[in-house]
């Protein structure tokens, strides 16, 4: 029986909805049953206590009763931990005490003024301060997130500031929003800055407490932080970003260059006459772009360019094919730079794609000359899209973590040891942070192996014992 | 298909061989072993959501899935490994939530209603009128809620007659004759829907 128009309609969840979700479940606590033993038993206790009152009353010295171990008085802890409700909020988390997070540092003894030392509910560790202990040797594992948000420290006591460029924006803003409707008091500040600018102040002073960034600091950078009173940093991967360019497998895949793809779509190019100078883009196919290329129309269908995706598009293809034109990437001035390798064309060459791979699919497969722009994490959920190569390299998981595949880049978070010591905020900022899933549809997440050993590193280099 | 390969990738097992995530989990329960937690939600998420797709066609899938994973997360420390197998227990918990969904609708759209919608054109609901979900809602808004549910185990759900049978409490060999049944009219009327359901413009 031919079902496949049934099959059809099977669609993979949206990763972020997936990992949204197990990121929830995750914070629930596994209780085990009550043994049948133990419950019988209580019962037979409790029925059993229930008689001996009922005699004791019957004998009229009931009234001079204390019922203390009820009331949570003297005798009890007076906190009921109901720790295993579906609709536990991490503010309710973080009252009773404890953190189903993995992240959570253990309780630990401090015998630091402040401590936030609470009563451990059902067994699960306690929210502690930070120890005055001495940070663990540098050498975090390496996680590069290149989004260029810097978290600034607070004015006065515990306030952080953050800072993200366009890319990682909504990430900040949605651990900020997790972490206020849990509870947390001082709202963070959120910066938004180019990269380049987000590490001058990282370096500047101690003021920056976390960056997050679209690249690695550069040995100069980070001898700026350490002659500065910014100090060490501890540095992560937290994953990468990765955009394929897809055809119908009906036509096949090109073999496509940054330069090709800007020379393709960029509003204005350098003359071809004179390479000083920039004239309208006058190409129609590909092939005038690189006789290397086929006569096929230069078709595009793209992210919208305000989108995160499509300014990561931006970022690693025409801003990169931009750059290899010599006087272009000299240019100083941010602004023109800017125009000449950021602004696409808008005579239809390049037209914002329908949402969701499948429309994307769907869509060159009736246009299987264009080109499609897709995450790389959605590619995998295509079967008729194939993949050009950049450079001569396809995009694959083992290309995007070697760096090997030009339309990738690696994402890093720096955090700063100094800032690190005083601040409890910036733990728990850190934990959200962790803890909120990237939506940016182009984010490959680490493997999970990494992720842990990452994790693990530079909340120990950071002075935090990790789970 | 890729999400057909996902749902049955190889796991090893000790002493070699390599069996389906099905298949392992069987051999966790049978064997007593602590389940694996992590690997089953990722298996079964897609198993849940493509169910509520199917079963109710323009709900909030996301919301209808993370309910049931929540309920299914709060009680899995009283998953009992003798009476159910796990499939079974996950989607009865996702066919209550389906139930309690419907008894929220206010207002049940008629068939006829399909089509009336189509009067507000945008190219975002063209677009989604077309898709073969929306097909299918059409086709089996008339259906008993048997076969919708049979259906929607069976093709949204990916399981196989055997735990349809266990969950819906019809016997395996009914739970194919009604499958085939209702697929074979489901195909027969399949084109003429599309007629029914406005097409999105091309490029």
């Amino acid at each position: 029986m031919n079902e496949d128009f049934l099959h059809r309609i099977r669609v993979r969840p949206p990763p972020e909805f997936l990992a949204r979700l197990k990121s929830k479940l995750d914070r629930q606590p596994l209780h085990p049953p009550p043994r049948l033993a133990r419950s019988v038993l209580a019962a037979v206790l409790a029925g059993a206590s229930a008689l001996a009152l009922a005699a004791l009353a019957l004998r009229g010295e009931l009234a001079n009763l204390h019922w203390s171990g009820w009331s949570g008085g003297a005798g009890g802890s007076g906190t009921s931990v109901t720790s295993n409700s579906a609709s536990s909020t991490p503010s309710e988390v973080l009252e009773q005490g404890w953190l189903r997070n993995p992240w959570a540092p253990q309780a630990r003894q401090s015998s630091a003024a402040g401590s936030r030392h609470r009563p451990a509910g059902n067994g699960m560790p306690s929210v502690v301060a930070i120890p005055p202990a001495n940070p663990v040797a540098p050498n975090a594992s390496v996680a590069h997130y290149n989004s260029g948000a810097v978290v600034l420290a607070p004015n006065g006591a515990g306030r952080l500031r953050i800072a993200a460029t366009l890319h990682d924006q909504s990430h900040m803003d949605r651990t900020v929003k997790e972490l206020v409707a849990g509870g947390y008091r001082r709202e963070p500040q959120i910066v938004v800055a180019p990269v380049d600018r987000v590490f001058e102040q990282l370096c500047a002073d101690d003021s920056i407490s976390l960056a997050t960034a679209t690249r690695r600091m550069s040995p100069s950078e980070n001898q700026r932080c350490l002659r500065s009173a910014a100090g060490p940093m501890v540095e992560g991967k937290l994953g990468y970003q990765a955009i394929a360019l897809v055809r119908s497998r009906l036509y096949g895949a090109l073999s496509l260059s940054p330069r090709d793809i800007y020379l393709a779509l960029a509003a204005r190019i350098p003359s071809p006459a004179n390479p000083s100078a920039t004239i309208p883009n006058p190409y129609v196919s590909w092939n005038e772009v690189n006789p290397a290329l086929p006569p096929d129309r230069i078709l595009v269908l793209g992210p919208a360019v305000a989108s995160e995706e499509g300014q990561t598009f931006l970022t690693l293809f025409i801003e990169a094919g931009c750059n290899t034109f010599p006087s272009i990437a000299a240019l100083q001035d941010g602004t023109t730079h800017d125009e000449l390798c950021r602004s696409l064309r808008e005579d239809g060459v390049y037209v914002t794609a329908p949402p969701g791979h499948a429309a994307l699919e769907e869509r060159l497969q009736m246009l299987p000359t264009a080109v499609g722009v897709l995450p790389y994490p959605a590619l995998q959920l295509t079967v008729n899209l194939e993949a050009s190569s950049i450079d001569g390299v396809r995009p694959a998981q083992q290309s995007i973590e070697d760096g090997s595949y030009s339309g990738s880049r690696t994402l890093y978070l720096y955090v700063n040891k100094r800032r690190a010591r005083g601040m409890d905020g910036l733990l728990t900022f850190l934990i959200y942070f962790f803890g909120t899933p990237e939506t940016n549809g182009a984010f490959v997440p680490l493997s999970r192996a990494e992720s842990t050993d990452v994790r693990s590193t530079v909340f120990s280099s950071l002075g935090y014992q990790p789970p | 298909m890729a999400q057909s390969m996902a749902a049955h990738r190889p796991y090893e097992v000790a002493g070699g061989g390599r069996v389906s995530l099905a298949s392992a989990v069987l051999m966790q329960e049978e064997a007593g072993c602590e389940l694996d937690w992590d690997a089953l939600y990722a298996d079964q998420a897609p198993r849940v959501y493509n169910y509520f797709r199917f079963r109710l066609g323009g709900a909030d899938v996301e919301d209808l899935t993370a309910r049931t994973f929540e309920k299914a997360w709060r009680s899995r420390a009283r998953y009992r490994r003798d009476l159910a197998g796990f499939a079974t227990w996950l989607f009865k918990i996702a066919h209550n939530v389906a139930l309690d969904y419907l008894q929220t609708l206010r207002s049940h759209l008629p068939i006829d209603a399909a089509a009336d919608v189509a009067a507000e054109r945008t190219p975002e609901r063209d677009a989604e009128r077309a898709s073969d979900l929306a097909r299918l809602a059409l086709l089996t808004a008339n259906l008993p809620d048997r076969e919708r549910e049979l259906i929607a185990l069976k093709f949204g759900a990916e399981l196989n007659n055997r735990l349809i049978a266990r969950l819906t409490g019809i016997s395996e060999s009914n739970v194919g004759t009604i499958l085939h049944r209702t697929v074979q009219s489901l195909r027969a009327r399949w084109h003429v829907a599309a007629g029914t359901l406005q097409e999105g413009p091309p490029a």
